[in-house]
Parts: C-alpha cells; structure tokens; sequence
C-alpha cells in the first residue's frame, strides 16, 4: 500500500481519501451543482494532491492545502463549463442516496431555495462562504484554501453573506429557481 | 455609525471579528436600528441555513475508479505491473488529531457492573473551535461510529438488559393514611384548580365557581415542602389530579388527590430512623432527595429517592398509584442516585448515579426490570456531574439526553438511544464550554432541542440551538448577546431571555428559533419572577418589578401592560381559557388576581399570596 510517512504519523494515500472523501466531495459538489462533475472534481483533487504531496514543505496544513486544490479545479470546471454551455445544476430528484442525516425538519423547498441562491452568487463568495458555514473554517483557514490574504476572507464573507441574502430574498419572494 | 456603514461591519460582526470599539458601536447601533438587526438576523438565518444543506458524500465507487485510474498506478508505479511492492513516500506531516480530554490521570466514568462492559471512547472528533461552531466533523465521525458498532447494538442491548434482570424487590406493600385530615367537611367540589403553597401547607382554588376562596388541601400535621408536584394531564384532561410532596417533619412522600381526598403517605421512610429530618434538608443528600420527586407521565408511578440508611447513599424507589406497592431499583453499584427522568411512554426511569465523584447513567425499565449502564465512554472530568437529564420525545425511539459538566461550564452534550436498536455509546452532541443548556423536548417540530448559552471569557455570551439528533449543528439565536434566563415556550417554537442583566434586571428579548428572528420586547425587565409562556405559547407575562406586561406573538409582539400593577412572585396561564392568568402579588397589594389579558381585568382570588409556583390540577 502506497503510504504517506512522517515521524509521528503513517497514512496511506487510502486513509488520507477516507479522512477527507466527504468534506471534500461535499465542498465540490455545493461549489458546482453537479453530482457527476463532482464525482470527476473530487477524482482530480485527490490525484494531484497525490502526486504533489511527496514534493510538499513539511510544515504544510494538508485540510486546507486539499481544499485548495479542490477549490481550484472547481473554479476550472466552472471557468470551462462558462465557455461550453450552461448546465443547470442537478434536479433534486437525483439527489444523491447517501445524503447524510439529513435535518428530518428540513423542508424541502428550503434546501432548493438555499441551493439555488448559492448557485446564483459569485463563485469566489459562494467558495468563501461554504467553507466557513459548512466546513467551519476559520478565516486563516479560508485564507489558506482560497489564497487570498487573510484580511481579505472578512470582505469576501462580508459580500458573500449580502450576496447570498439578496439572492434568498429573491427567491423566497417567488423569483423562481432557474 | 450609520447604517450603510454598519451593514459593512455586520458580518464580522456576527463571527466577532470586529475590533472592540467597532463592536460596541454596533452595537449601540443595533439597539435602535431594525433594518440593521434584521439584517443580521438574517445573515445568522442564512449561515444556519447553509450550515444545515445535507452533507452528501461520493459514491463508493469513486474510490475504486480513483484507486484503479491510470495516473494513481503510475504515480505509485504499479501501472500494469500487479503484486508489486508499492512505494513510500516521506511526506509533509499530516493533521494531528487533538489530544483527547480522556488523557491518562484523568478521572473516568466507571463501568458499573452490570452494565455495558468498558469500551473504547467514541471514535468522535477531538474538540476543536471547528466542531464548536459546525458539527459536520462530528457527523461524519459519528456515522463511522455507528458503522463500527451496529451489528453490536442487537446483542449488546440484549445482553446488557438481560444480565441485569433482576425481580425488583417490594420494599413496602401498602400505605397508611394520615392520622389527622384536613377536610373536616368532605371532598371540595370537582373542577379546574389551581394549587399553590403557602405556609408549609399546599392550597387551591376553584376557578369556575362564585365562591373564590382558597381551600386548604394539607393536614396541620405536615409540612409541605417547596418541591412539590403535580400528575401530568391525562388525555381528555386539562391537567393532572394528583400532587406529591414531601413531609419536612417526618420524611415520608405523600400522594394526594387536588381536591384534598386521599392523602396518602408513602410507607417507605425517606431517612434512617432517628435522624433528625430537619438536619438533613440543607445538606446535598437533603436537596437531593427533595428534589427527586417525579411523575411517570400516565400518572401511574412517582419516582422518588431516599436514604434509609444515613450512609448518604440514595436509592431509587417507584411508588404505584394502582397497587400502593413502592419498589426499589436493584443496582449494586456504590454510590448516590439522584434526578429521576421518566421516558415519555412512562416504561423507563433514567437516573444519574455519582460514585467517588464520577458520573454514570443508567436507564431502569420498569415493565422487565432491565437495568441498563448507559454512561460507558462518556468523557468525564473531576467534579463533573449531569446538570439536566432528560428524554426525547420519540415513543418509537426513546433515547436519553443529557449535559454533563458543572454548573456554569458545561462541557458536553450527549445523547443515546435505548431499547431495541439502541446505540451501544452515547453519541456527543456538542462539545466545548458552555454557560447554560436548556432542553426542550417540544423543541424542533417536537423532535427535541437544547439551547445553549455561550461562554465568552467565562460569562454569558450568546444563545445557540441544537437539535436532539446526531450530527446535527448548531443554529446562532442571537448575536453580541450576553444572554440570561433564557427559557423555551411549552410549545418549542419561541425562546425568551435577558440580556446583560445586571441586579437582576435586563433587557427582555423573544427569538423565533425556526427563523432565527430576535425581538427586542423590552428594557428593565425582572429575572424574578421568571416571564411565563401560555399554554399556547402565543402570549408572555413579564414583570418590570411594578408592572406587569403581557406580550402578545400574534398581536406584533407588543406589551399591554395590565391595570393590576405591584411585584408579582408568580405566573400561571390557564389551561381552560387562554388570555386568562392567575398572577401572584406580594408586599403592598398581596394576593392572588386572575387576569382576563383580553379586557385588562382582574379579580382577585386570595388575599395572602402563595410562595413559589402556582400549578394547575382537574379532578373530572
């Protein structure tokens, strides 16, 4: 088994997979809206964090260096599907099976509302924001995966968080979902 | 500050990342400005919202295709070239795992014979600011947990009840009534009443008739003490018809019907023969055994602890309404057991044990007599104990939850279901510190909910809500607050605190937990009495010290303030009309006043007041 070693700790690369498939999966997938691109998103992250973690600094912060990575081929994907066609993000019809513990209480209109605002703010918002509300980064740590100065992160959650709420409102006030 | 700057800083804000002197001219701003704190209620709204998307997870397949894919085996050379021995790589140093609190020395939960053997602490993720603020981690940790442990759950719960079973023994059969009753002049007259203590002695009054004078309930040969509690409602039924209380001068736990008849003494003595009852009260055994008093919810059992041996080592007895026979809970284990909590289907009976300062929980179901340890793996520190104990409200799934630390610094959250497919651990709700927890099982659509009081640099800090339910996070109820007595409606859809309270007055406040919306209701508002919700959760009394202000939900949450003005010690809706509550005055105009909230009047119905609360009974 390929296996990642340092003085304290042995990993392999499976274990580094099973630590970070599901926060990662779940960043990409709520960053592009598309199950199946984030099937391949979430493939490509994983092999080049594999392929560049032997050449990494020591003092490296794998969390956020992976959500780097996958923050970036996200913004790729996107950049790429802007200049191919637009793809509507997934009917929740398909959503996934293994949707985990799922609020019971959440209604389902809601979660729709919630996704389709997000879908509508800019990207780099929209990455900001998920990162501190869903994977609950610090804003060093966002600064970290979204390269950007950590001064920045408070202006980026700031508008994203305006963005956001505009967007909901809209919605919400029955601008529809598109 | 104005507004466009303020939505500027709104944000930062809400994560605390604002300088001081820009927080506190938020702040300031906020007090005044509804556009701005609706903004931030809805940025706290929206966080929670997002917080709250279902976390999806890749398909199982992705690993193989990953794994198998071209580039994996060439970068680990074994493309096209099978069995070969795979390269190693030395590599940056991975995340450490934070040390976990179970470190060596510290005091730990003991496995109590009986109970589930000792297994390793859940698999949960270490505390960390992270998990304090989004429990995603601690979801996922736990599905891995409950993947590791499923296929013991059946057999484990199987063997963990049954190993336990024990006929319990009858400690008494029969009880004896009171040599002296305080009705000379036969039963009062069925109907809605409301009780009240007053003088060691417990009183009541019947609503609906003409004649509007206390009637006194208790002999003159007990003292009630302040403890006392009434049978939950039966269905079809307003409110509950029977009250237990302790005797303070003999030690003996009495049932008694609301309109005086059947003052029953419970045979089992609550202390060692010859020991002085009033030396005991004040001690912790003392508190302990007051305060254990608990109904089932079918009204067919009380619960209730006692010492008879002196050795302060409380035992739990279960007194049957039906037969007379009280029953103690078999448990071997050393140790004083106290807060009683019975499920909602009235079958089980949770209890904390403390043994050499640890703490344990144990699930005592009465119909197979199965005793269940339940506490194994709970990360406990010295001079921890369990602060609220309570239930969810499934029938179906009955589980225990609990906060667990000391008062003012409550470090856990926990929660484990029972019964069949039970989870063999207790699966951590919330880890971190932690003023306050407050459980409400009508919470979350009646699911179950605790709030939590934040701790910042030790004191109250804000308000947060989290669902009885694995991996659930937290929801933001208000932002910048220093929040005191906060308290759940009855119907778990509202929230109401005092902020920055100060000689027990503060501001008053109301939050929607379903939105997250924060009102502010009203300034210099007393902790004493507490506000009390009406039945309907729809209207809240408050006092000012003076005055006497009733919130209305569906009329703009404004305050009418009523006509009857002085310092009210006690609140009770009615449970037959709403807009009608009875309110307790002392010092100038003492008394007791039922209040029409619709037509602002009052008429008064005792002219001595009641210490403590006024509870509601109906005998058919």
């Amino acid at each position: 088994m390929a296996r990642a070693e340092t003085k304290e700790n042995s990993w392999s690369f499976d274990q580094i997979y099973d630590e970070y498939k599901t926060p990662i999966y779940n960043y990409v997938y709520h960053l592009v809206g598309d199950r199946e691109q984030a099937d391949d998103l979430t493939q490509d992250t994983f092999l080049k964090a594999f392929r560049a973690l032997p050449k990494m600094d020591a003092n490296l912060k794998l969390s956020a260096w992976l959500y780097r990575i996958a923050t970036n081929t996200a913004y790729d994907a996107l950049r790429r599907r802007k200049l191919i066609a637009w793809l509507p993000w997934q009917d929740l019809d398909h959503e996934p099976a293994d949707v985990e513990s799922a609020d019971p209480q959440e209604i389902y209109g809601t979660t729709e509302l919630v996704r389709a605002a997000l879908r509508r703010m800019p990207q780099q918002y929209r990455a900001a924001l998920l990162l501190y509300t869903q994977e609950g980064f610090s804003y060093s740590e966002i600064a970290q995966a979204l390269n950007i100065a950590e001064s920045g992160v408070k202006m980026y959650l700031s508008r994203a968080r305006q963005s956001f709420r505009e967007h909901y409102r809209a919605l919400e006030q029955g601008g529809g979902i598109k | 500050m104005n507004c466009e700057r303020v939505e500027e800083l709104l944000s930062a804000y809400l994560d605390n990342a604002l300088a001081p002197e820009e927080w506190q001219e938020v702040t300031a701003h906020l007090q005044t400005c509804t556009k701005c704190s609706v903004m931030l209620a809805e940025f706290s709204r929206n966080d929670a919202l997002i917080s709250h998307l279902p976390r999806v997870s890749p398909d199982p397949v992705l690993r193989n295709r990953i794994f198998s894919s071209p580039e994996f085996l060439e970068l680990t050379g074994t493309f096209d070239v099978s069995g070969e021995a795979q390269k190693d790589w030395t590599v940056p140093k991975l995340p450490a795992k934070s040390p976990r609190r179970d470190t060596p020395g510290r005091p730990q939960l003991v496995a109590i014979p009986g109970g589930r053997s000792t297994s390793p602490t859940p698999s949960v993720q270490p505390p960390s600011s992270r998990q304090r603020r989004n429990s995603g981690n601690l979801r996922t940790s736990f599905i891995v947990l409950a993947a590791t442990v499923i296929l013991a759950i059946g057999i484990g719960s199987f063997l963990s009840l049954n190993s336990w079973r024990h006929q319990t023994q009858t400690t008494n059969s029969g009880a004896i009534t009171p040599p002296i009753g305080p009705l000379q002049s036969g039963p009062l007259s069925a109907g809605v009443r409301f009780v009240f203590l007053r003088d060691g002695a417990l009183w009541s009054v019947l609503t609906n008739s003409s004649n509007k004078q206390a009637d006194r309930l208790t002999s003159s040969s007990v003292m009630v003490a302040a403890s006392w509690v009434v049978s939950p409602a039966q269905t079809g039924r307003l409110a509950g018809d029977m009250l237990a209380y302790v005797d303070l001068q003999r030690a003996f736990v009495h049932v008694i019907r609301s309109d005086g008849q059947r003052d029953t003494i419970i045979k089992q003595p609550l202390l060692k023969t010859g020991i002085q009852p009033t030396s005991v009260w004040d001690t912790d055994t003392g508190a302990t055994i007051l305060n254990s008093l608990a109904w089932s919810n079918d009204g067919s059992m009380l619960a209730f602890v006692a010492d008879p041996t002196g050795t302060g080592q409380t035992r739990l007895y279960i007194y049957s309404t039906e037969t007379g026979i009280t029953q103690i809970v078999p448990l071997s284990a050393k140790g004083s057991i106290s807060h009683p909590v019975w499920s909602p289907d009235s079958i089980r009976v949770a209890f904390e044990l403390i043994n050499n300062g640890s703490v344990s929980i144990f699930d005592y179901n009465t119909q197979n007599h199965g005793l269940l340890a339940i506490t194994n793996g709970l990360d406990s520190q010295a001079g921890d104990i369990v602060l609220s104990l309570n239930w969810s409200p499934s029938l179906d799934e009955p589980a225990i939850t609990c906060s667990e630390g000391v008062i003012g610094h409550i470090h856990s959250l926990w929660i484990r279901r029972v019964g069949a497919g039970g989870a063999i651990e207790p699966g951590r709700l919330l880890v971190g510190d932690y003023v306050q927890a407050i459980y409400n099982r009508n919470g979350n659509n009646r699911n179950g909910s605790w709030l939590i009081v934040t701790s910042v640099a030790g004191r109250a800090g804000d308000l947060w809500r989290i669902d009885v339910v694995p991996g659930s996070g937290f929801v933001p109820l208000t932002s910048g607050k220093q929040v005191s007595f906060a308290q759940w409606s009855a119907d778990g859809v509202h929230v109401d605190y005092l902020d920055a309270l100060t000689s027990g007055v503060g501001t008053f406040h109301i939050v929607n937990v379903r939105t997250g919306v924060d009102s502010l209701i009203a300034t210099e508002v007393v902790n004493d009495p507490a506000p009390a919700w009406s039945t309907d959760g729809q209207e809240l009394a408050y006092s000012t010290g003076t005055r006497i202000g009733i919130v209305n939900l569906q009329a703009g949450s404004r305050t009418l303030f009523l006509k009857l003005s002085g310092m009210a010690s006690t609140f009770a809706w009615s449970v037959t009309l709403s807009h009608q509550i009875v309110v307790a005055l002392r010092n100038m105009s003492q008394g007791i006043y039922m209040v029409d909230t619709l037509h602002n009047t009052s008429l008064q119905m005792d002219q001595l007041g009641a210490s403590g609360p006024i509870e509601w009974t109906e005998i058919p």
